[in-house]
């Protein structure tokens, strides 16, 4: 529906409440900034200062990116079989679908509690290889990297799944069969066809999980503990233990500024591996 | 495309005539569950050859095709390219090339990389595909087009990129699921003309599938008019419309004046057929397919063009069946005319050509309407196809 | 179609099932009669099922939750709808400008977005009160209601509204009797899919709870980090069921096909 009618200043109180709601939304984020640059009465870079003083904060940062990119590696890796899966699955797609939905849907804590009952040290992996007899003492699965690493790329991966078969699903019926035609076999068609294909969706979810990871705290504080911290449990210290909302604020400048930076340079790469698509 | 040289074409050429790309069809039929979308089907395809198969949607045609191409398998019956059974072959080993409905050109390619595509897979030097693919972007006419991504080009190039893709490899038979189908008129009239121009400079089989006759009649050598999952009739363009051998094919191919009939007596070599214009008289020699019984039911079918509309009173020469009717329309078509004449309570088409006698006559004149006996075709209303009576199902 | 190479498809299996374990973990632990959580479990019981009803914290939570998730879905959905139709039929050259405004929260990293509305809100006084999540949650969910209602709407053919007016059909009558119906497979999926989002936030949330309200993820969340009582595996089993009910009501009113569904503009 695209009429172009001409402009109409009373129709357009229409858009007026979702103008309201991203005026407070982008009102919130001026607050943020005058949070993290104001201290006392006047401008003042000290909670920036106090968090870049801190080698321990930097390590916060780096362990943040770094278990942020092998989460979104691992999320869109793990996801092609199941995408494929889907999309091979004509008459069960739907039924399939709901399988991967409802773990996206279902409440983050729910999920990261699972994987508490899962890896915890009286949870089931440790109760049951205890119980066959494999180890003695049980293995710590959570309050490390490893724990938030499983239980984010778990998460996040009903949303790969979804990005990709998205991509997948657009791929024009014959072009597996052209490519067949041409002569090449199903491992060439996937390497030169299907996968470029399939590339937009699995970078969107690259990107995507990429910036929910960094952003993440419930499942590095569920998962990671808070001796482990991620720069999303570091706010969430701030905010909820030391009450110090400008230096929560100065934080969340610090984590805007890594998503805005990764976001340019993952832009820049898709642009560089799809170059030419579409 | 439309100005092939033949010279640039015998370099392709060079050394390897394709005198292979003959296919044998024998007994294949094809169902899905309970349902049978081919039955029985046997055809033989010479090597060089342009062969159509004709049918209206559901017919089979597509799926005959697909079973030579290979995406899917027949459940009875044997395919034979080149005298070796490919049953079981998987397609990217068959000597075939496919241009598609849709094309199936790969969006992330260019131009150049969609038809070097093929040549890529069987790991050809990278001279030797620039070579090669320079020559089929010429041999199509697509010259300067070559980094254009395929979401840049119009219709027709997009068509001319689908063929250039699937030539250059020399495939020795090349399959059409309707190419044209989504292009306007003009440009498939053009792009008709060089299809069969290539196909006959290159000598590759092609099997090209259509619904439209007028299409296959102009392009093909043999045409395989296909209906209901089951072969209607082989044979050129000219004997398929002259000589239909079933109801189907008469009323498929052209138009065609039918008529109900009953045979009401048979003496000798003649036929005496009761129809609501009249007695008919008609040698045995017309009847395809419709064992003559007295009491049988027939259709007498009878092309326009074979049928005079003349002032009456024009004496009808020896032989000639001659009924009284009345002019009740007349349509000018540039070189024909199109009357549309009332015979007792039925309406006859007649074709006749601008400037002979009945461009006399006048909407509501009465009139003479003749025809020849041998011209007559007689069926059985039993062989008709049951799909026809709802119309071609588009 | 051609068919899947077989061990891609089998380990394609295994990790979509793999998906739901954790879940379906969390549901078989809260059977569990012991008091923690253990393998083989020691008995089948029901007592922290009883337990969970037994205090009413639980069931105040929920019911925040669920209440709120239909104030923020009807809300956000009628916001979107309007919005969707002023910018298609009266400014469709706004329509990408404003589209990159209403998806900015989704790239806006989580935590930081917390901390953002907590200042504002507890600016306009709202802190630990519902209006003031309700008000997060708008904004949180409102790029996940737009998106099926655009792309429902746009899908319409503008004729028909012109047909409808050429009729004699007034712009409200054309509205209600002509895009509304046809509209409606986006207009559920908006409701359904930002009042999921809405009663399963947390991240957020947790920023903006009060001593009097508390919403059921984010208690899940405190209760977690003090004690993991299989409490919380009843709990989080009702939780589950309630989006898996809201997941299976989508499929059968709206279908799916929209998740899947990749729309060029956004």
């Amino acid at each position: 529906m695209n009429t172009g009618e001409p402009f109409s200043p009373s129709k357009a109180l229409m858009i007026l409440p979702v103008l309201i709601l991203l005026g407070l939304f982008f009102g919130s984020v001026i607050y943020l900034f005058s949070n993290a640059f104001t201290a006392g009465d006047g401008f003042s870079m000290k909670y920036f200062q106090q968090i870049i003083d801190r080698p321990d904060y930097i390590v916060v940062f780096i362990r943040t990116i770094i278990a942020s990119v092998i989460v979104a590696l691992l999320a869109v890796i793990l996801s092609y079989p199941i995408a494929l899966l889907l999309w091979r699955a004509d008459k069960w797609r739907n039924m399939l679908l709901i399988i991967v939905l409802v773990p996206w849907l279902v409440s983050l804590v729910v999920r990261t509690y699972g994987w508490i009952v899962l890896l915890g040290t009286k949870g089931f992996i440790n109760s049951m290889l205890i119980w066959i007899g494999v180890i003695e003492d049980p293995l710590s699965l959570m309050f490390n990297d490893l724990g938030v690493i499983i239980g984010l790329t778990h998460v996040l991966i009903p949303f790969a799944v979804i990005s990709i078969l998205s991509s997948l699903l657009q791929i024009e019926n014959n072009l597996e069969e052209a490519s067949r035609v041409l002569g090449a076999g199903p491992v060439q068609t996937f390497r030169y066809i299907v996968l470029p294909l399939s590339l937009p969706g699995a970078f969107t979810a690259l990107i995507v999980i990429y910036l929910a990871c960094i952003g993440a705290i419930v499942t590095p504080i569920l998962l990671g503990g808070l001796s482990q911290k991620f720069v999303g449990s570091q706010i969430y210290q701030e905010v909820m233990y030391a009450f110090n909302m400008n230096k929560a604020a100065a934080w969340s400048i610090c984590l805007l500024a890594l998503s805005f930076l990764s976001l340019v340079i993952l832009k820049k790469i898709e642009r560089r591996v799809l170059r030419g698509q579409e | 495309m439309t100005n092939i040289r033949a010279n640039s074409v015998s370099q392709i050429d060079d050394g390897t005539p394709s005198a292979q790309g003959s296919i044998t069809i024998e007994n294949v039929s094809k169902s899905y569950g309970e349902t049978e979308v081919l039955s029985n089907v046997s055809l033989s395809i010479g090597s060089g050859s342009f062969v159509t198969l004709l049918g209206p949607s559901g017919c089979g045609k597509t799926t005959l095709l697909r079973l030579i191409a290979g995406f899917i398998e027949p459940s009875r019956g044997q395919i034979s390219i080149d005298g070796q059974n490919v049953n079981g072959i998987p397609t990217q080993k068959r000597p075939i090339g496919m241009v598609f409905q849709n094309l199936a050109l790969f969006p992330h390619f260019t131009v150049y990389e969609n038809i070097a595509y093929g040549l890529k897979l069987r790991q050809i030097s990278s001279k030797e595909i620039e070579f090669r693919v320079g020559q089929f972007i010429e041999l199509v006419g697509l010259q300067g087009l070559g980094e254009r991504r395929i979401a840049q080009l119009s219709g027709g190039q997009k068509q001319r990129v689908a063929l250039a893709r699937s030539l250059v490899l020399e495939p020795s038979i090349l399959l059409l699921d309707e190419p044209l189908s989504a292009l306007d008129l003009q440009l498939r009239k053009q792009l008709q003309f060089s299809l069969k121009d290539i196909q006959k400079v290159l000598k590759t089989t092609f099997v090209f599938v259509t619904h439209d006759q007028e299409e296959a009649t102009l392009m093909s050598d043999q045409v395989v008019v296909m209906s209901a999952g089951e072969v209607q009739q082989i044979g050129s363009p000219q004997s398929i419309y002259e000589r239909p051998e079933t109801l189907f094919v008469s009323k498929f191919i052209g138009e065609v004046n039918e008529l109900a009939g009953t045979v009401r007596t048979i003496k000798g070599d003649m036929l005496e057929i009761d129809t609501a214009i009249g007695l008919i008289s008609l040698p045995k020699s017309t009847a395809h397919g419709l064992v003559a019984v007295e009491g049988a039911p027939c259709v007498v079918c009878l092309r326009p063009e074979k049928l005079m509309t003349l002032p009456t009173g024009s004496s009808a020469a020896a032989g000639r069946i001659s009924f009284d009717g009345v002019v009740e329309d007349r349509l000018a078509l540039g070189p024909m005319i199109r009357n549309t004449v009332r015979c007792k309570n039925l309406k006859l088409i007649s074709l006749t050509m601008t400037g002979n006698d009945a461009n006399s006559l006048h909407t509501g004149d009465h009139c003479s309407v003749q025809f020849d006996a041998e011209n007559v075709q007689l069926f059985s209303p039993l062989t008709g196809d049951l799909a026809l009576a709802f119309g071609e199902r588009e | 179609m051609p068919r899947m190479n077989r061990s891609l498809k089998l380990l394609g299996i295994i990790l979509l099932c793999a998906l739901p374990a954790p879940i379906f973990i969390v549901i078989g632990a809260s059977f569990n009669g012991g008091a923690y959580i253990q393998f083989p479990p020691e008995s089948v019981s029901l007592r922290w099922y009883l337990e969970a009803f037994a205090d009413p914290r639980w069931l105040d939570a929920f019911l925040t939750s669920f209440w709120m998730a239909a104030v923020t879905a009807i809300i956000t959905t009628a916001v979107s709808f309007l919005t969707a139709y002023y910018v298609l039929r009266y400014a469709p050259r706004i329509a990408s400008m404003l589209e990159i405004a209403i998806f900015s929260p989704l790239f806006f990293p989580h935590a930081a977005m917390g901390v953002a509305l907590v200042a504002l809100i507890a600016e306009l006084g709202l802190l630990g009160r519902a209006p003031g999540i309700i008000l997060a949650h708008l904004i949180v969910v409102l790029p996940f209601s737009y998106r099926p209602i655009y792309i429902s709407l746009r899908s319409i053919d503008p004729d028909l509204m012109r047909a409808a007016n050429v009729l004699g059909a007034s712009e409200w009558r054309a509205l209600k009797d002509i895009i509304l119906p046809m509209c409606r497979s986006g207009i559920l999926t908006s409701l359904l899919f930002s009042g999921i989002i809405s009663f399963d936030e947390v991240t957020v949330t947790m920023f903006l709870i009060g001593p009097e309200i508390t919403t059921l993820p984010v208690q899940i969340f405190t209760f977690i980090q003090d004690r993991a009582s299989p409490v919380l595996a009843a709990i989080s089993t009702i939780s589950v069921i309630v989006t898996f009910l809201a997941v299976l009501i989508l499929e059968r009113v709206a279908g799916l096909a929209f998740f899947v569904q990749r729309d060029s503009s956004a």
